[in-house]
């Protein structure tokens, strides 16, 4: 997806998958994708495989899932919460990202910190956008699900027994 | 609390098409390349001396990663597509059937309340 940095990024998705599923499954879920990308398609890596699925799969599943109880025990619907996990969610795997990049490659001169900015005016600054993209679509997916598939909505745990949801 | 009304799928789904054209507008002329390339640069910029120690073991050409790129996204929006129509099919379905059982008791009753013994 394109961003107003010029540059262009991806959803990642765990934010759907931990309200639906829970973080643990996702984790799981999440380290598979990243490795058929790594061999597929070249892209993330075998070597930096780990790194990847601690930013994506274990950080972004965990953010996703308890931004979600936090929200909703706020007293926020499903899917305004839903738009909160994923764009958090997203947003904080790649600002993780941005941190094991500094970590793995300090500035010379200023750092651990002058990397870091660095990095993140790459990857936070191109993530807002298809951040909050990423949230919509998880709000909408949450809206039609709510709509046509409640009972199954129930046995995942995602609603409660009579509860409303909106 | 009446949060969705029958515009906000429509309303949801203009804000994420307009947060995609956005960035041709704004940021005209640049490539659109990954970020995680611009990270690179940066790597090459802090630390001139790294040299990657590890090549992939195959890699596609460019236009063959966004095509397989666009091959994952498709099967994506078509089994969400599948999903959903299947399931609004169903709930359509099962209205129709609870609805044409209604009709038949309502005209079981009908029977039954005009019994043979009052004509």
């Amino acid at each position: 997806m394109p961003s107003v940095t010029g540059s262009s990024s991806h959803p990642t998705g765990m934010g759907l998958g931990s309200i639906l599923f829970g973080p643990w499954p996702m984790v799981l879920v999440g380290s598979i994708v990243l490795l058929f990308q790594a061999l597929l398609l070249a892209h993330g890596g075998i070597t930096t495989w780990g790194a990847n699925c601690f930013s994506m799969a274990i950080v972004g599943a965990f953010v996703a899932f308890g931004v979600f109880k936090i929200v909703r025990r706020l007293g926020a619907s499903i899917p305004v919460a839903g738009f909160c996990a994923a764009a958090i969610s997203d947003l904080v795997t790649y600002c993780t990202t941005a941190t094991q990049l500094a970590i793995a490659y300090p500035d010379k001169v200023s750092g651990f910190w002058g990397s870091w900015v660095k990095f993140m005016g790459v990857f936070a600054v191109t993530q807002i956008p298809l951040a909050i993209a990423e949230g919509l679509l998880t709000s909408l997916v949450l809206v039609y699900l709510l709509k046509y598939q409640r009972s199954e909505m129930g046995s995942l745990g995602v609603l409660k027994t009579g509860e409303q949801w909106a | 609390m009446k949060t969705t009304g029958r515009w906000t799928p429509l309303i949801l789904l203009g804000a994420v098409i307009v947060l995609m054209v956005l960035p041709f507008v704004v940021a005209r002329g640049g490539d659109f390349a990954g970020a995680d390339g611009k990270a690179g640069e940066v790597i090459a910029k802090v630390n001139p001396d790294y040299v990657p120690w590890f090549t992939p073991l195959w890699e596609p050409n460019s236009e063959t990663a966004t095509m397989i790129f666009s091959v994952q996204a498709a099967i994506g929006a078509g089994l969400l597509a599948f999903g959903f129509g299947y399931w609004v099919g169903r709930r359509k379905g099962s209205e129709q059937s609870a609805r044409d059982q209604r009709g038949t008791d309502a005209q079981a009753e009908t029977l039954l309340t005009a019994g043979p013994g009052d004509s």
